[in-house]
């Protein structure tokens, strides 16, 4: 055996982060710590161990090469009732190391550039708890064995995303923000459940004849899926299909419940880095993936996959492509690659979704670190439209940040170009799904360089004195840089000879090598995407970054001024939810309140009345006057003595 | 010549016991409803003692009851009164009528 033969300790990678938080409580609690930075010693530190177990994995999984590999599975009975056992565990596959590895690391680098960001925030250490109580949560729920397992971290995560948006919570923006995440994932985990119970409904019996199979565990749902078709009937077990996807559907911001994310932009900026570009909006891909034999048993439920994840894709480009809040037009942009990713789910390109996700998870990251340091040296500046010409006072985050959108706009070479790439190919048996993702691509480097142009080129419009970057902000920075360029080629098959493929470890049934076909109306798949990006990119500096001011942009603008409006308007989604719950929700619920009001609290009031008005008739009876009742107490008593006497 | 016997005495009882339960119920002054309440007590030891004197001569019971009731009703008499003293320094009245504090 060798150096990588057992990987039991691999659930302590979510053990330190917890026990991290919990230091941080009590020391805050009890004011044990001298100095707030033994907080983010803490977190780091527990980051950085769970780094090296990560990288342990890999190094497991490596050995193993490609092919076949055998995954580690252990499980604990929790409940038991009967033939009904729920447990925990921790389940070490490919997908898990490959996300253990992105969390940890990309972790590691945004608690370190914190550091930096909210140094001056009188939360720092609660900063610090939070964060470390994020990482138990979404570590937990790669590592889950079963959904009920991954449903309970799923949750988890949600409370912290809840708590990190409202971190600011005095500013009334950032209050509404997070309770409008959490409400939106509670409709989204409210179909999940449902979802879990049904399935669990109808494949229980084939659950309870498996010795070796946890519940729900995900080693099983191939077969599970194939006896719950069996039991329930296509539509039905389509629309439990449907029904668990509402819960990636809210987490992953899928349309129509997309809202909430560029809300979430809320929180500080290392949150919109790590939840809600990297990690925890990756999550609802990474469940699609684990139960994605329930997708693929089902065509009614993979094409309402694919059906929501194109459309994501496209109407948040169209956001991002009017907003100028620069925060907010990355979070429409995260949505966008989310819808990318989901598509490729729908489709069947299971490695696809999960190669964008991968390199996604990168440069995102650091795209919105590099927000995040631009906003910081403009002291809380968010709007584009007060940037310009950052390029010389912030090189290194202009450097950073012209990575990541070559990256995201899938220019060639760069990480986001191969994985793109692979989903554009998944998608083109469906040639709208291809058309409108191809579309979208245009789009994504339209605005990606839009971006990019208002933020660091030109001069700078803005009042405010510009500070200098701080090195504990850079170097994350510069960090990731590294794989958002790189890791794409290098695994993607076409790299340097012996490095690991993605498609080699990560792919759904068997591995097949041979490449199927890469053509559309004669050109091929990165033929079509480069001309998307490098039209898209020439466009964005035409109307942004041009010598002579054309006023490209403005008379654009101007001409398309009712579609101007409808993106600009992020396609009157809260108008319509606002509508929704004010004509129709609130409406009937005022109706059900009045009912209450007056017809079951009346009936209950009435009861009530009746007991305490016969109580005052009776109580002019007890006049306090003991002559009174002495005297009723004689003539009562001579009264039943006369009775006795005569009568009886 | 006229003979006295149980009869006449239990009238004697009844009437005593009717006027101190006059006196019980129609007094407004505590001091009143006190001395009627010893009336009855009284009109009761006259029915022991009579009883037990005309229908079971050689028995004791009646008389020793009687002691009991006297001796019984002479610490109540004292406990009364001091709880009427105490009455009468608070609300500086002894009107049964305005004893009313527990009253709803």
């Amino acid at each position: 055996m060798s150096f990588f033969s057992n990987m039991d300790h691999i659930w302590w990678v979510p053990i330190y982060p917890l026990i991290a938080a919990l230091l941080i409580i009590f020391g805050r609690t009890f004011k044990l710590y001298p100095k707030k930075e033994i907080s983010m010693l803490l977190t780091v530190a527990a980051t950085f161990l769970g780094l090296i177990h990560s990288s342990y994995a890999v190094g497991w999984l490596l050995q193993q090469g490609g092919g076949h590999i055998t995954p580690l599975e252990v499980n604990f009975p929790w409940i038991e009732a009967g033939t009904f056992t729920l447990s925990v565990g921790y389940l070490l596959d490919s997908m898990s190391v490959m996300m253990l590895f992105v969390v940890t690391f990309i972790s590691l680098l945004i608690q370190i550039y914190t550091h930096g960001y909210m140094e001056k925030d009188p939360g720092y250490s609660k900063f610090y708890a939070y964060l470390a109580l994020f990482n138990f949560s979404m570590l937990g729920l790669v590592l889950s064995t079963n959904l009920f397992q991954m449903y309970i971290f799923w949750e988890m995560v949600g409370v912290c995303s809840y708590l990190l948006i409202g971190f600011w919570f005095t500013k009334p923006s950032a209050a509404q923000a997070s309770v409008k995440a959490f409400l939106m994932n509670r409709v989204g985990d409210f179909g999940l459940l449902i979802g879990i119970l049904t399935f669990v409904f109808f494949s229980f019996s084939w659950w309870t004849q498996q010795p070796d199979l946890a519940l729900l565990s995900f080693a099983g749902f191939g077969q599970a899926a194939q006896v719950a078709l069996e039991n329930a009937g296509p539509l039905a077990f389509g629309l439990i299909a449907i029904l668990i996807f509402m819960g990636p559907m809210a987490k992953s911001a899928q349309v129509p419940l997309h809202t909430w994310l560029p809300d979430a932009m809320e929180g500080p900026t290392p949150i919109s880095a790590l939840i809600h570009a990297a990690t925890m909006v990756a999550a609802g891909v990474y469940l699609v993936g684990r139960v994605f034999p329930i997708f693929e048993a089902s065509a009614l439920a993979s094409n309402f996959v694919a059906i929501i994840g194109v459309l994501t894709a496209f109407i948040a480009a169209t956001i991002a492509l009017t907003q100028v809040d620069i925060k907010k037009a990355l979070a429409y942009s995260t949505v966008s690659q989310l819808g990318f990713m989901m598509a490729a789910m729908g489709v069947g390109a299971f490695t696809a979704g999960l190669f964008h996700l991968f390199t996604h998870a990168f440069f995102k990251a650091m795209l919105f670190l590099c927000s995040g340091s631009v906003i910081h040296a403009l002291h809380d500046e968010q709007d584009m439209r007060h940037m310009g010409g950052l390029m010389k006072k912030l090189p290194l985050t202009h450097l950073t940040y012209l990575i990541g959108t070559i990256s995201i706009s899938g220019l060639f070479w760069f990480s986001g170009f191969w994985s793109k790439d692979e989903v554009l190919v998944g998608a083109l048996a469906h040639p709208v799904f291809f058309l409108v993702l191809l579309l979208t691509a245009g789009m994504t480097a339209f605005y990606m360089f839009r971006t990019y142009f208002l933020t660091f080129w030109g001069t700078y419009r803005g009042h405010h004195e510009v500070h200098h970057e701080s090195k504990v902000m850079t170097w994350p920075l510069l960090v990731l840089a590294v794989p958002s360029i790189a890791i794409g080629w290098l695994m993607s098959g076409h790299g340097p000879e012996g490095f690991p493929v993605f498609e080699q470890f990560i792919h759904y049934g068997a591995h097949h090598d041979g490449h199927h076909a890469h053509d559309f109306m004669g050109l091929s798949v990165p033929i079509w995407s480069m001309i998307a990006g490098f039209g898209g990119a020439g466009l964005a500096a035409l109307f942004y970054a041009s010598p002579v001011p054309f006023g490209v942009a403005d008379k654009v603008r101007q001409a398309s001024g009712p579609l101007y409006n409808l993106f600009s308007r992020k396609w009157y989604f809260d108008e319509a939810y606002k509508a929704f719950v004010d004509r129709v929700y609130l409406a009937f619920a005022n109706r059900s309140a009045a009912f209450d009001r007056r017809a079951i609290d009346g009936m209950v009031n009435l009861a009530g009345q009746t007991v305490v008005s016969s109580g005052y008739a009776l109580r002019q009876l007890q006049s306090g006057k003991v002559q009174t009742y002495i005297a009723v107490l004689f003539y009562g008593v001579l009264v039943l003595s006369l009775f006795l006497m005569y009568v009886l | 010549m006229f003979e006295v016997g149980l009869t006449h005495y239990i009238v004697l009882a009844t009437l005593l016991f009717a006027i101190g339960m006059y006196g019980v119920i129609a007094s407004r002054n505590v001091i009143r409803v006190l001395m009627s309440a010893e009336l009855m007590l009284n009109a009761v030891n006259i029915n022991f003692v009579a009883m037990n004197n005309y229908i079971r001569p050689d028995d004791m019971a009646g008389q020793v009851f009687a002691i009991f009731i006297l001796t019984v009703s002479a610490a109540e008499a004292a406990v009364g009164l001091a709880i009427v003293i105490a009455l009468f320094r608070s609300r500086n009245t002894v009107d049964m009528e305005k004893f009313n504090l527990l009253k709803w």
